[in-house]
């Protein structure tokens, strides 16, 4: 089983550090837009409330089953997710069919995009100042729970069908 | 390709509705960014006579190079136009995330200028500017406001700050609100979008930041941040926001101002953040996260940091933090300013305890030092004009003259500012409050002289207190070259420290890192982590004495601003009410304190080191033209 960046929603300040850290660690530019990880952030009545979404690398992934191209796939049963560049045509299958929508469009190069781990060392991770994310491994038992955690703190917050920042069209 | 940068300068004209975008590239080389470059284009831009509600005030919004990307702290949005409260320069920072969002939009500088014809909003999408009706909004707090700009903009992830009753009001003191927490609170700037018909700027953009050596500026950032984390007071701030390090502060500043009053020693910010801490929450990229949000039934929710705790408890002899935690929302829905707001009712206090004013002045009310009666309706009564608050809406010095009967003695002001009032009038501060261009900087706070005061008022003789300040001293003179900063009694070195804690927040202010990341609660980032981080983000050398030099030519551009206002050597004063309020323990120790004769000398000092002219207190000609400020002189007609 892949290795996952599990988020802690407790201690998310909201700061966004993770997002530019992402893009520009694998585009050269810092850009919330081109990010696999997005921090949910909303403000209401003078209070935030702030929820980082990643890719939790599901054994039985949805966002998979839902690419009517195949462009989505794992090399190996221990990798990270990974896009096909050439097969994706950015239709966002794949972000509706995530519980929790924790993958994304890149609009400046119409593709999906995913956490890869960085190939091995998240550099979201040690830039996290509350330590709110941690790389952790997978087990099969929690698999489906992670996400779906993820989702119901969203369905709880009423931000289901808000449109989180997750691009699209 | 223009690293670090989003490019481009947005200006909006309320009037006519014309958008023009300007390109950032003229200004960047020498003045940075940010502060830098809103200076010039406000130096420019609003003539002698242009008076702070005129449609032909700018309103401007600037982003310094280093906010949106990951460098710790750099979050800040500077916001500047000529001030309703001080006449001259109005600036104020907030930190959040309107100024990253700015950027990603394709914009380092928003400025918006004319007036509407009637309440509009701004909505700014990448190439998208809109200026949008907002008469359904008009009237609602700075909480409803970007809950209904974001339904109007369809998107719920905007940055939206907007003025609320007050900034609606044209209320001196009115601020410009995020919707949790920052705030651009001083100098009257949510008036002057008021005036202006603005009542929010909504944001969002989708471009991004490049920067030229990724990989390095990402490994400098992981190192930056552990080094945060080493420092000494990181772990306190982190845990409990300011509350810790305010409880110890405002007791030690106390002692030198020598007020106590029963109750006091029970305000205790912790117990109360332990209590009832809600999140802690802070601005975008910011390591120390310092927000306290509290949602409390019956008083209110928001978000609140440091100095609000202080000016509504301490300040006004009020031992009830959950006054002071609902007077403090109000102040965030009404888009008030809460330290003005405090240091208004402490002088109505001070009024009445002098029989100056009575009940039948103050609506009824007997403004008694510490009277939850006295406190809780003031937001209120100054946000809509209502009462006495009408009286003082137009700025205490108008209200002091309408009272007449001496009041004028007792404020607590600089250059028309209401002061933070638990600053003490030791010399440093004195002279930094004088010589601030915009009244008081309370960012602004030399460490050395305030530090070895507090000695002083503790040492039992002259050898134990010479021995308890050897190390400040030490600083003093490797810092400044002047051994004799440190000494609490003496002007010397006074201006000297003055100007190097002004270098810091000149810096900060440039390159939009909060000033908090810094020496100011202890931090390391200074002016060295800086130019480094900016050379790895330009991809070209960046010296320090680069950056160094263009703080120093936004500070001779900020006291241009103020002389083209018309203010001089005479206006860098302090009010009445500072003099003799130092007394530490309740004893008169005149030798830590100031005379004027000690302010003016302190003043030659500062001017001297300025290049300034020492008569007039102008910059002259030759300092100008060193850092190409020529066009300034001309200008100035010097």
């Amino acid at each position: 089983m892949p290795q996952f960046i599990s988020v802690d929603p407790s201690v998310c300040t909201g700061c966004g550090t993770c997002e530019v850290v992402c893009s520009l660690y694998h585009f050269g530019e810092c850009n919330p837009e081109r990010s696999a990880i997005r921090v949910i952030r909303r403000e209401k009545d003078g209070l935030v409330f702030s929820l980082p979404l990643v890719c939790q690398q599901c054994k039985q992934a949805s966002c998979i089953e839902a690419c009517p191209s195949e462009a989505l796939s794992r090399k190996s049963e221990d990798d990270p997710l990974t896009v096909d560049e050439k097969k994706c045509s950015a239709c966002a299958n794949c972000a509706d069919a995530c519980p929790a929508g924790c993958i994304f469009l890149d609009n400046q190069r119409n593709l999906a995009i995913c956490c890869d781990l960085c190939g091995g060392q998240p550099q979201c991770i040690p830039l996290c100042h509350s330590y709110c994310l941690t790389l952790e491994n997978s087990d099969e038992a929690g698999n489906k729970n992670r996400i779906e955690k993820l989702a119901s703190i969203l369905e709880t917050e009423g931000l289901w069908g808000n449109e989180p920042r997750k691009g699209g069209r | 390709m223009e690293y670090l940068r989003a490019g481009q300068i947005l200006r909006v004209n309320l009037t006519d509705g014309k958008v023009r975008r300007d390109p950032v590239s003229p200004y960047a080389d020498r003045f940075v960014g940010g502060k830098g470059v809103n200076l010039k284009i406000l130096f420019d831009g609003v003539e002698h006579g242009t008076k702070p509600f005129d449609p032909e005030n700018l309103l401007l919004f600037g982003v310094g190079p280093l906010v949106g990307t990951p460098f710790p702290g750099a979050c800040r949005t500077d916001v500047m136009a000529k001030s309703p409260v001080t006449g001259a320069l109005g600036d104020s920072g907030m930190g959040g995330y309107l100024g990253p969002e700015l950027k990603f939009a394709g914009y380092d500088n928003l400025v918006i200028e004319g007036r509407a014809e009637k309440p509009v909003y701004l909505s700014i999408r990448d190439d998208r500017v809109e200026i949008r009706d907002a008469s359904v909004i008009w009237g609602h707090d700075t909480y409803e406001t970007p809950t209904m700009v974001r339904q109007d903009m369809k998107d719920p992830a905007a940055q939206v700050v907007s003025i609320g009753p007050a900034g609606e009001r044209l209320v001196v003191y009115a601020s410009i609100h995020s919707g949790t927490g920052n705030a651009a609170a001083r100098t009257g700037l949510g008036a002057v979008m008021g005036s202006k018909n603005l009542k929010a700027i909504a944001v969002r953009g989708t471009r991004g930041i490049t920067v030229s050596r990724p990989g390095e500026f990402l490994e400098s950032c992981q190192k930056l941040l552990a080094s945060i984390r080493q420092a000494k007071f990181y772990g306190d701030l982190h845990e409990a926001g300011l509350t810790r390090i305010h409880d110890r502060e405002m007791r030690a500043v106390y002692e030198l101002l020598g007020t106590t009053w029963e109750g006091c020693e029970t305000i205790c910010e912790a117990d109360f953040a332990k209590e009832h801490l809600y999140k802690r929450v802070g601005c975008f990229a910011c390591p120390v996260a310092c927000f306290d949000s509290y949602n409390l039934l019956g008083a209110g929710a928001g978000t609140v940091k440091c100095s609000p705790y202080g000016d509504l408890t301490w300040d006004l002899r009020n031992p009830d933090l959950m006054l002071f935690w609902k007077v403090f929302v109000e102040c965030q829905r009404y888009g008030l300013d809460a330290r003005s707001l405090s240091n208004a009712i402490a002088w109505l206090m001070e009024l009445h305890e002098k029989g100056i004013i009575t009940p039948r002045d103050t609506d009824g009310i007997a403004m008694k030092w510490g009277s939850p009666e006295a406190i809780l309706p003031m937001a209120r009564k100054i946000s809509y004009r209502e009462g006495i608050g009408d009286l003082l809406a137009d700025g205490l010095p108008a209200a002091a003259k309408k009272i007449g009967k001496g009041a004028e003695d007792y404020l607590l002001i600089t250059k028309g500012s209401p002061s933070d009032m638990h600053i003490p009038p030791i010399k440093t501060m004195v002279l930094a409050c004088a010589v601030s261009p915009i009244g008081e900087d309370a960012q602004v706070q030399p460490f050395l002289e305030g530090v070895s005061a507090r000695r002083y008022v503790r040492a039992k003789d002259e050898a134990s207190f010479e021995e308890a300040v050897k190390r400040y001293k030490d600083r003093a003179e490797k810092e400044v070259g002047i051994r004799e900063a440190a000494d609490p009694r003496v002007t010397d070195g006074k201006a000297a420290l003055v100007r190097q804690d002004e270098e810091r927040t000149d810096i900060a202010d440039m390159t939009g890192v909060c000033t908090w990341m810094t020496s100011f609660i202890g931090l390391p980032v200074d002016a060295h982590v800086i130019a480094n981080f900016m050379a790895l983000g330009l991809g070209t050398p960046f010296k320090v004495e680069t950056l160094i030099e263009a703080g120093l030519r936004m500070h001779h551009l900020e006291r241009s601003f103020n002389c083209k206002c018309g203010l001089t050597r005479r206006d860098d004063r302090v009010s009445k009410g500072y003099y003799g309020r130092l007394r530490p323990q309740g004893r008169w120790m005149p030798e830590i304190s100031f005379t004027e004769a000690e302010l003016e000398k302190m003043k030659d000092d500062y001017y001297q080191i300025m290049g300034w002219d020492v008569e007039t207190g102008i910059p002259t000609r030759r300092t100008l033209q060193k850092f190409g400020l020529g066009d300034v002189a001309d200008s100035l007609g010097l």
